[in-house]
């Protein structure tokens, strides 16, 4: 700040503007008051009852909590604004009348506030020239007290609306983005409506629909609750929303992590066995947890969206898979684990966000890197037992996220090499398969056709790039890419350089594959690049 | 007045309240955010132009005033509940009157 914009501060306008501020936070008085009313009038015995009222009532406590942290401190500022406002026209008299005084007597003050006296006394001058002398470097130190007393005043002004804006800091608001919710608030603000009693019945075998209505006739209160107290039963609980499956899962990464480093190592001979699961474990934990932090490096909302120690599999999301218009799922192929590959997978839903961004930034995109079923390893691969047991796996999944209450996103699965065969297998479960397009990547055949998915042909899409021997084993079937024979449609999915155009490289930034895996994703299906264009 | 009327009644206005509550909480974030950029303008350089547009006043107020309207709308489900309950009990009476007789 310069004391020439200091002395050019329209404190009219601001004192305007602090009195329309605190107006709006004198309002919120009277609404947290009539909305209390309301919360008392449903509490009465005889007006509302059962388990809607009693969601109702909670979420309206779980308001008026937040409301009551939130209120005092807008409170706050408005009145610490006001204050300010007085000595920023104490600051702005000040800075003007050092300016005026400045300009009276030629002296210069500059932007940093240091004032330049004009030529000093000297032993030359005759007598008059002396005092104007004189009087020059006087007014000149004036000016410089003056300069220095506005921004002493501007200073204590700033420090109150710095301290009461810190209110709001302390409060966690600043973490607090335009895409928050209502829950995010509660969190940031630690709200939590304490309700005794016994925590709701989780559906036992509940399918993801019936799973998302159940979650959704809870209270906040109850679904915090559930979230923190039974990680065990909602972490990987499909229908229940990522924030709910990501607040628990962190919570279960967090406590394995703790148990596994606080067990003592033990090094006595029978105890090898021992040692080898511990440390397989705690490998496994913390490739999770690198490969969480790898996620949230990209800047994007990032879901620990299943975490199961017991049987190995983990998913991790790049962008919020509760509030995206679009969903992509990655379903992984042979020898793919937790421990030695989550990093990758999700460095492969990095890329492919990404290139949705590229292709069309309008809609948001949330990318699954899901380890979520037993892959093969390569003697197994043959079999499709592993397909076979990974099907219900990946079909409740992609059930729990379009099971989105209102807004369910468009969903793809994305499957490469082996995961085609998961995906086929999971297409052929009873029932519908929730994704609204498929793209096979790699695909050593599906044990079927494209009629498998009950999607239509176009929206069944099938890369093979040039020199993917793998893709042409014929090891599970009719090779997708023969289009006339399986079906769907063929997607171009090379890469520039001929070398690189084999089974592991359909997720690079510049394959021709990813770009048209960003094409379908966001259902701009049309537009996508096929075989023989 | 039958006591499904009246708990009805008490729904209705509370989400009548609630519903006008979640409009005066949009109105004020409208309102902070033009107080504050009004004010910001005012003094540049001072922490009233470098602090205090960071508080997202008019975010928390849309995050504030949705919640507040989905609650107005589960308490309005449970007055349409007792609305629909009032009906099927109305419609049940009539068309027992319709088949027993009616003393004269």
């Amino acid at each position: 700040m310069t004391p020439q914009e200091l002395a050019g501060w329209d404190i009219d306008t601001l004192r305007r503007g602090s009195t329309q501020f605190l107006a709006v936070a004198e309002t919120t008085r009277a609404w947290v008051t009539r909305a209390d009313a309301v919360g008392q009038a449903l509490a009465a015995p005889a007006a509302w009852d059962g388990p809607a009222s009693e969601a109702a009532q909670s979420t309206l406590r779980a308001w008026l909590a937040v409301t009551a942290r939130l209120n005092p401190a807008l409170e706050a500022l408005a009145a610490g604004v006001a204050e300010a406002v007085g000595w920023y026209a104490q600051a702005q008299d000040a800075a003007a009348a050092a300016l005026r005084a400045a300009g009276t007597h030629g002296i210069t003050v500059g932007a940093d506030g240091v004032v330049s006296a004009p030529p000093g006394y000297t032993t030359r001058m005759e007598a008059d020239q002396a005092a104007a002398a004189a009087e020059r470097a006087a007014a000149a130190a004036a000016v410089q007290a003056q300069v220095e007393e506005a921004f002493r005043l501007a200073a204590r002004g700033d420090a109150l609306v710095a301290s009461d804006v810190g209110v709001f800091t302390g409060l966690g608001i600043p973490g607090f983005t335009a895409g928050s919710d209502f829950v995010d608030l509660m969190a940031a603000l630690h709200v939590t409506v304490t309700s005794a009693g016994r925590l709701p019945t989780v559906p036992p075998g509940a399918d993801p629909q019936a799973v998302a209505t159940w979650w959704s006739g809870l209270s906040l209160d109850e679904q915090f609750r559930l979230a923190r107290e039974r990680p065990d039963l909602i972490g990987g609980l499909d229908g229940v929303p990522a924030w709910a499956r990501d607040t628990a899962n962190r919570i279960l990464l967090d406590d394995a992590l703790r148990e596994l480093l606080s067990r003592p190592f033990d090094s006595a001979p029978g105890a090898v066995l021992t040692s080898a699961a511990h440390n397989q474990d705690l490998e496994f934990v913390l490739a999770v947890q690198a490969a969480l932090i790898q996620a949230e490096a990209s800047g994007q909302t990032s879901q620990l969206y299943l975490f199961d120690i017991d049987a190995g599999l983990a998913a991790i999301s790049i962008g919020d898979l509760d509030t995206a218009d679009n969903v992509a799922v990655i379903v992984p192929g042979t020898a793919v684990n937790v421990t030695g590959d989550m990093g990758i997978q999700v460095s492969r839903a990095q890329q492919l966000w990404s290139a949705t961004q590229e292709a069309d930034g309008s809609e948001d995109v949330a990318v699954l890197a899901w380890i979520g079923y037993d892959t093969p390893n390569y003697a197994q691969a043959p079999s499709p037992w592993n397909a076979l047991t990974g099907a219900p796996l990946l079909a409740a999944t992609v059930g729990g996220l379009t099971a989105r209450p209102g807004n369910p996103p468009r969903t793809t699965v994305v499957a490469h090499s082996y995961g085609t065969v998961t995906t086929a297998a999971a297409g052929r479960q009873p029932g519908e398969f929730d994704a609204d397009a498929v793209v096979l990547l790699g695909s050593p055949g599906t044990g079927g056709t494209a009629a498998d998915f009950e999607n239509p042909d176009d929206r069944v899409f099938v890369g093979e790039a040039e020199d993917d021997w793998i893709a042409d084993t014929w090891a599970h079937g009719i090779d997708p890419s023969w289009e006339w024979w399986y079906g769907g449609t063929c997607i171009a999915a090379d890469m520039p350089d001929e070398d690189d155009s084999d089974h592991y490289h359909y997720f690079d930034p510049d394959s021709e594959a990813l770009h048209n895996m960003a094409l379908i994703v966001q259902g701009r299906y049309r537009s996508v690049v096929g075989c023989d264009d | 007045m039958t006591t499904l009327t009246m708990q009805i009644a008490v729904l209705d206005a509370a989400a009548e309240s609630l519903a006008a509550v979640a409009d005066t909480v949009t109105l004020a974030g409208v309102e902070a955010l033009a107080a504050i950029t009004t004010m910001a303008g005012a003094v540049p350089g001072s922490a009233v132009q470098t602090r205090l547009p960071a508080v997202p006043m008019e975010q928390l107020a849309a995050v504030v005033s949705t919640q507040c309207r989905q609650i107005a709308q589960r308490v309005a489900g449970g007055a349409q509940a007792y609305r629909d309950m009032e009906a099927a009990l109305r419609d049940g009476m009539l068309a027992a009157r319709a088949t027993v007789p009616v003393p004269r």
